[in-house]
C-alpha cells in the first residue's frame, strides 16, 4: 500500500474530492475519488494508456463537460467548470500513463491547481482538513520529486528531506505571513461556486393563499451585530384586494448612497449563504445609508426602503451596509402618502369592527397598539389555515377565520391602517432571532422567514407587526455544541474565506497601529538605558544557550553513550527475565554468539541492539534518531517473544 | 559571491502560482490565498534552506588526469560544517554537471569521485567550477564559484598506428632493431664463439665448452633504437584539427615509446623540447598536448628551422601540423633535399599539398590513414 500513501498519491485523491464539489450533488465525491482510485490501482499494475488513448478520453470528457455545464454556469463559470473537469481528466491521463518525473511533476502541479479550485467550492470548515493535507503534502511531493531527480543525476548519498513538527510550523507561519500581507486588488468578482437550492421570497402577497407549513431549517445567511430584528427584502404598497403588489414607485431608486455616512451609523456585515433564496433583495434593517460587496452588482436603495442589485448574485457573497435605526423625520411626498392610503371598497362589517376595535381614538400610535392587542389576544397564529375568500380575504380573517400565518396579519393590519388613514405598506425579508452564544451574529434561516406592516406617522415608517405570537421577542436557542461548530464555521467564513482587500487593509492598518503605540508605550514610559540593557540581555541569553550546562536537564541532550547503555541495559534485562543471563566476563557479541547458537527466536534484533550498542560505546559513532528508533522497536519486539525452553 | 537563479521547475510553479493567485483576485477568495502562500512558504524554505546548503568545504584533488572519452577518476572531500543538513549538491562547471549529492547530515562528510566524462582534450580548471544546491524542492538554486585550485587535465585519445620513421639509431639495451654487430648482453641469443681473453668469465656458454671446442662465449644480437623529434604545429583555422593533429601526436610518439625510440617533443609556438626516453610514461608529452591553444602565425619556415635545430641531428623529424602553406613546404623539402634529414609530415585530411620530397601521412578525428 506504499503506492497509495505516497504524498503524490493523497494529494491526487484531495484534488479528486475537491473537483468533485464542483457538482451539486453529493454522490460526485465516492464517484470522483472512486475513478482516481482505480486510477492509481490501475497504474500499479502497468499497463500504460498511449497518446491516442489520451487523446480520445480528453475528447470524449470535453464532449461530457461540455454538456452538463448548463446554462446558468455559462460564461466564465462554464469555462472554469468545463477546464477543472477536462483538467481533472487529463490528470487522470497522467496517472494512467507511463511514469517517469515529469508524469509525476505534472500530477503534483495539476493536483495543487485542481486543490485551488477545489477552495471555490469547499469553503466550509471541511476545507481545512484539505489544506492542512495539502500543507503537509505539497512540501513532502516536491522534495519527492527533487530527489527523483537527483537520483536520476545518480547522486552520491541518498537524498532525503524530513518535513518534521517545526517545518509544518514555519510553513503556516510563513503561509500566514503570505495570507496577511501579500497585496490584493479589486478585480472582476466572480465564481463558480453553486449553491444549493432554495427560492427567493415571493414578488406579491395573497393574503387569501393557505401556508403549508413553516420554512426549512436552511441556512440563508448570516448577520453580524447588535440589536438585529426585522431584515427587509422588499415591501408592498399596492393592494387589489387580494393580493400585494409592489407597485413600479417602490422599485425605482429612491436616493444615491450617503456618503460620507452620517455619524451613528451601524455597520452590518451579511455573509449569504444561499444566494438563490435571496435572488436580487438583499436583507437589511433600519434606513440603510450605504451597501457595499466586492461581489454586488451595482446595489441601489428602491422606494420602498429595500437594497436591490441589478442582477443575481454570483455567488455566495458577503456584503456590508451601514444603517442607523432611527431615521430623521421628513415629510412623505403626496404622491407616496396617497399611494399608501389606496384600498378597494371595503365592506361596511369590517369598517364597524373596526370603529368597535378603536373608537374615536385618532392617535397613530395608540391606534396600533390597540389592534396589535387585539391581533395578539382575539387571533391565532397558525400555519396551514383554510383558504380565506378570494373576493375579501380580510374581511373573512377579521370577521370569520380569525386564524392565519404573518402574511395574512400583515395584509390585515396595513389594510385596517389604511382604514384609518395611516399610511402603510407589507413588508416581507426575515426575522434575526437566532444568536449565536459565542459569537456576535444571528443565524437567518429559511423558516425565519416573514411579513410585516410598516405604518408612516411622525415623518418615519414603523415597524408594526400583527402577527399574533410575537416574533420579535421570542429568541431561539442551539445546542451548545451546535452554536460552537457554527461559531467556529462563521468565523472560518468571514476571516478566512472572505477575507479581501478591506479586510487586509484593516488588518494591517490595526497591526500598524499596535506597533505604533507598542512602541510608544515603550519609549514613553521604559527609559532607554533599561532598554538597551534588556536588549544586551537578550542577546547574551541567545549567545549562551548553546552552553551545554545552562540548559534545563530535559533539554539536555543525551551522551549518545549513555543512551547506548541505556538501552543495551534494558536488553539485558528481559533477557534476564527470561532466564538467559550474560556472564560477568563475556563480551557483547559472546553473549550474542550464545543466544544465536540456542536460537533465540529474536536472535536478529538482539543483534542489531548489540550492534548498535558496540558502534556507539566501543565505536564512538553517533546515535543517529532514526537508529534509536529502530533500537527502541526492536527491543519491544523482543519483550514480546518468549524464548523456547530447552 | 553567492547567486541565487530561479531553476525551470520553479519558473513553471511560479506560473502556476501567478494563475491561482489571478483567480484568488478574480474570487476575492482567501482561501486560494492561502493555497498560494503554501507554496509561497516552500519557495522561503528553499531559499533558506538552498543558501545554507552552500556552507560546505569542498577539498578537492590538486590535479585529475583523464583521457578524452574516459571517466575522470579522483577523489574530492565534502564536509558539512553546519548544524542543519545540506541537500541537492551539485557541482557544475561550463562543460556540464561534475558530480552531485543528495543530502549531508550535519557534522557529515562524503568523498565522492566525479562521473564526468570529457569528450575533448583541454585543461578545466577547478575555479570554473560552481556549488549548486536548490535544496529541498528544486525551485530556487543557489550557486557559488569554487575558490578551489586545481584542474582536470584531459589527455587526447591515443589509437594504435606504427610508429613513424625514425632516425639516428644507436645501441640500446630493449631496442627494437637488430644491428649488424654483436653484443655481450641482450635479449635474442645470435650463438656461440671462441673465448677472446678481454671476454668475461661469465659469458661462458658453458653447454658447448662441455663438448670440447674449446672456451665457448655467448653472443647476442645488437639492439639499436633510433631517434625520433616530433614538431608539433598550433596554427589552424579549424579548431577540431588542432584535436585531431593533438590525438595524432599523442598515437605517434606512444607509439614510439612502445618501439623504444629516444623521443624529443617540441612545439612550433614554444621551442623548448621535452626529452621523453623510451618506455617511459607519457605524461611528460600528454600534458603539454593537453594544453595546446591555436596559435596563428607559428607555422613557418623560421619557426620550422628554430624547432629543429633545438632537435638532435640525427633524430628523425616528425612534423604533425594542423596546417601549412608553401613556405613552410619549402623549408621542409629544404631539410630533405639540403641537410638529408629523414621527414614524415602529418596532416589532417583534405588539406592537399604538392612539390614536396617528405612523405606525406593523413589524419583523421580519431584514425591515422597511412
Amino acid at each position: 500500500m506504499a503506492h497509495f500513501t505516497h504524498p503524490t498519491s493523497i494529494l491526487l485523491l484531495i484534488s479528486a474530492y475537491c473537483q468533485a464539489h464542483v457538482w451539486d450533488t453529493r454522490l460526485a465525491i465516492p464517484l470522483y475519488l472512486g475513478l482516481s482510485i482505480a486510477c492509481l490501482v490501475r497504474q500499479r499494475k502497468g499497463a500504460p494508456v498511449n497518446t491516442l488513448q489520451q487523446t480520445v478520453a480528453l475528447i470524449f470528457a470535453f464532449a461530457l463537460f461540455g454538456l452538463f455545464s448548463n446554462a446558468e454556469l455559462r460564461t466564465v463559470h462554464s469555462s472554469i467548470f468545463l477546464g477543472s473537469n477536462v483538467l481533472y481528466i487529463y490528470q487522470l491521463m497522467h496517472t494512467l500513463s507511463a511514469q517517469n518525473l515529469r508524469t509525476r511533476q505534472w500530477c503534483v502541479f495539476s493536483s495543487l491547481i485542481l486543490i485551488g479550485m477545489g477552495t471555490q467550492v469547499v469553503v466550509n470548515v471541511s476545507a481545512i482538513p484539505v489544506l492542512l493535507l495539502t500543507l503537509i503534502l505539497l512540501p513532502k511531493a516536491l522534495a519527492e520529486l527533487e530527489n527523483e531527480r537527483l537520483n536520476a543525476a545518480k547522486a552520491y548519498l541518498a537524498p532525503t528531506y524530513r518535513l518534521g513538527g517545526l517545518g509544518i510550523l514555519i510553513i503556516i507561519l510563513l503561509t500566514g505571513v503570505f495570507w496577511i500581507f501579500f497585496p490584493r486588488f479589486g478585480a472582476v468578482h466572480s465564481s463558480m461556486i453553486s449553491s444549493v437550492g432554495g427560492g427567493p421570497l415571493h414578488d406579491e402577497i395573497d393574503s387569501s393563499e393557505s401556508v403549508d407549513g413553516p420554512g426549512s431549517e436552511a441556512m440563508i445567511f448570516r448577520i453580524e451585530g447588535e440589536n438585529i430584528g426585522y431584515l427587509k427584502t422588499k415591501a408592498f404598497d399596492e393592494f387589489d384586494g387580494t393580493v400585494w403588489r409592489r407597485s413600479r414607485w417602490n422599485q425605482v431608486k429612491l436616493r444615491n448612497w450617503d456618503l460620507p455616512q452620517p455619524e451613528g451609523a451601524i455597520k452590518r456585515q451579511v455573509i449569504v449563504n444561499n444566494r438563490r433564496a435571496l435572488g436580487i433583495d438583499l436583507p437589511t434593517d433600519g434606513y440603510v445609508h450605504v451597501v457595499w460587496g466586492s461581489t454586488l452588482q451595482q446595489g441601489v436603495l428602491t422606494g420602498d426602503g429595500a437594497v436591490h442589485v441589478s442582477s443575481a448574485l454570483r455567488h455566495e457573497p458577503t456584503y456590508y451596509y451601514w444603517t442607523t435605526l432611527e431615521a430623521e423625520p421628513k415629510p412623505l411626498q403626496e404622491r407616496d402618502h396617497k399611494r399608501h392610503l389606496e384600498l378597494p371598497t371595503t365592506s361596511p362589517e369590517l369598517r364597524a369592527w373596526l370603529e368597535n376595535v378603536l373608537g374615536d381614538n385618532r392617535e397613530p400610535v395608540a391606534q396600533i397598539e390597540m389592534l396589535t392587542q387585539t391581533f395578539r389576544n382575539d387571533f391565532t397564529y397558525r400555519l396551514g389555515a383554510p383558504d380565506l375568500n378570494r373576493g375579501a380575504p380580510v374581511d373573512d380573517l377579521i370577521l370569520n377565520a380569525k386564524e392565519g400565518h404573518c402574511e395574512r396579519f400583515a395584509s390585515a393590519m396595513a389594510v385596517l391602517l389604511r382604514m384609518r388613514g395611516i399610511p402603510a405598506r407589507v413588508a416581507i425579508g426575515y426575522v434575526a432571532k437566532e444568536k449565536n452564544q459565542f459569537g456576535d451574529f444571528y443565524n437567518v434561516r429559511a423558516k425565519h422567514a416573514h411579513a410585516w406592516t410598516e405604518a408612516w406617522y411622525d415623518g418615519r415608517w414603523y415597524i408594526v407587526d400583527g402577527t399574533p405570537f410575537g416574533t420579535s421577542d421570542v429568541g431561539e436557542q442551539r445546542q451548545l455544541a451546535l452554536s460552537l461548530y457554527e461559531w467556529m464555521q462563521h468565523i472560518w467564513v468571514s476571516k478566512i474565506v472572505e477575507f479581501d482587500r478591506e479586510d487586509q487593509d484593516e488588518t494591517l492598518r490595526s497591526l500598524y497601529s499596535s506597533a505604533v503605540a507598542v512602541s510608544a508605550v515603550a519609549f514613553d514610559r521604559v527609559p532607554l538605558r533599561w532598554i538597551l540593557l534588556i536588549s544586551v540581555a537578550l542577546y547574551m541569553l541567545w549567545q549562551l544557550r548553546r552552553f551545554e550546562g545552562w540548559r534545563l536537564p530535559l533539554w539536555r541532550r543525551k551522551e549518545p553513550v549513555v543512551e547506548a547503555q541505556h538501552f543495551y541495559g534494558d536488553l539485558l534485562r528481559i533477557l534476564r527475565k527470561q532466564g538467559l543471563r550474560r556472564a560477568p566476563a563475556e563480551t557483547p557479541f559472546q553473549f550474542l554468539g550464545r543466544l544465536q547458537k540456542q536460537e533465540h527466536p529474536a536472535a536478529s534484533d538482539i543483534a542489531q541492539v548489540t550492534q548498535t550498542f558496540c558502534n556507539v560505546a566501543y565505536g564512538g559513532q553517533d546515535l543517529e534518531p532514526a537508529e534509536h528508533r529502530g533500537v527502541r522497536s526492536a527491543i519491544d519486539r523482543i519483550r514480546r517473544t518468549k524464548p523456547a525452553k530447552n | 559571491m553567492k547567486r541565487v537563479t530561479m531553476t525551470k521547475m520553479g519558473w513553471c510553479w511560479v506560473a502556476g502560482g501567478i494563475v491561482l493567485y489571478a483567480a484568488s483576485q478574480q474570487a476575492q477568495s482567501g482561501l486560494l490565498f492561502l493555497v498560494i502562500g503554501i507554496l509561497f512558504a516552500c519557495y522561503v524554505i528553499n531559499f533558506v534552506e538552498g543558501r545554507h546548503s552552500l556552507g560546505l568545504t569542498l577539498t578537492p584533488p590538486e590535479t585529475i588526469t583523464a583521457a578524452e572519452g574516459e571517466r575522470v577518476i579522483g577523489t574530492w572531500t565534502i564536509a558539512n560544517p553546519g548544524k542543519a543538513p545540506a541537500g541537492c549538491l551539485s557541482v557544475e562547471g561550463p562543460w556540464g554537471p561534475f558530480f552531485t549529492v543528495g543530502t549531508l547530515a550535519p557534522d557529515g562528510e562524503a568523498h565522492v569521485t566525479p562521473h564526468v566524462i570529457f569528450e575533448r582534450r583541454g585543461i578545466y580548471p577547478f575555479s570554473e567550477l560552481e556549488l549548486a544546491s536548490a535544496y529541498p524542492f528544486g525551485f530556487i538554486s543557489w550557486r557559488q564559484r569554487l575558490a578551489c585550485a586545481g584542474e582536470v587535465i584531459v589527455h587526447p585519445g591515443s589509437y594504435p598506428c606504427s610508429p613513424p620513421q625514425a632516425a639516428g639509431f644507436e645501441p640500446m639495451l630493449g631496442g627494437n632493431f637488430a644491428g649488424q654487430h654483436k653484443a655481450r648482453t641482450g635479449e635474442n641469443f645470435h650463438g656461440v664463439r671462441p673465448m677472446l681473453p678481454e671476454d668475461p668469465v661469465k659469458m661462458i656458454h658453458w653447454p658447448s665448452t662441455s663438448k670440447g671446442l674449446g672456451m665457448m662465449v655467448r653472443e647476442f644480437d645488437e639492439q639499436l633504437s633510433g631517434r625520433v623529434g616530433l614538431v608539433m604545429g598550433c596554427e589552424t583555422e579549424i579548431p577540431e584539427h588542432l584535436d585531431w593533429a593533438a590525438r595524432a601526436a599523442a598515437s605517434l610518439m606512444l607509439a614510439c615509446q612502445d618501439s623504444g625510440f629516444q623521443l624529443e617533443y617540441i612545439e612550433l609556438q614554444n621551442p623548448d623540447p621535452i626529452s621523453v626516453p623510451p618506455f617511459t610514461d607519457g605524461n611528460a608529452f600528454l600534458g603539454p598536448l593537453a594544453r595546446l591553444k591555436p596559435e596563428p602565425g607559428t607555422t613557418t619556415a623560421d619557426h620550422i628551422e628554430a624547432a629543429v635545430r633545438k632537435l638532435p641531428q640525427r633524430a628523425g623529424l616528425v612534423f604533425v601540423l594542423p596546417t601549412i602553406d608553401g613556405a613552410a613546404l619549402a623549408a621542409l623539402d629544404r631539410l630533405v633535399t639540403c641537410e638529408n634529414r629523414k621527414v614524415s609530415l602529418y596532416l589532417p585530411e583534405g588539406i592537399e599539398i604538392t612539390g614536396t620530397r617528405a612523405p606525406i601521412h593523413r589524419f583523421r578525428e580519431r584514425e591515422l590513414l597511412s
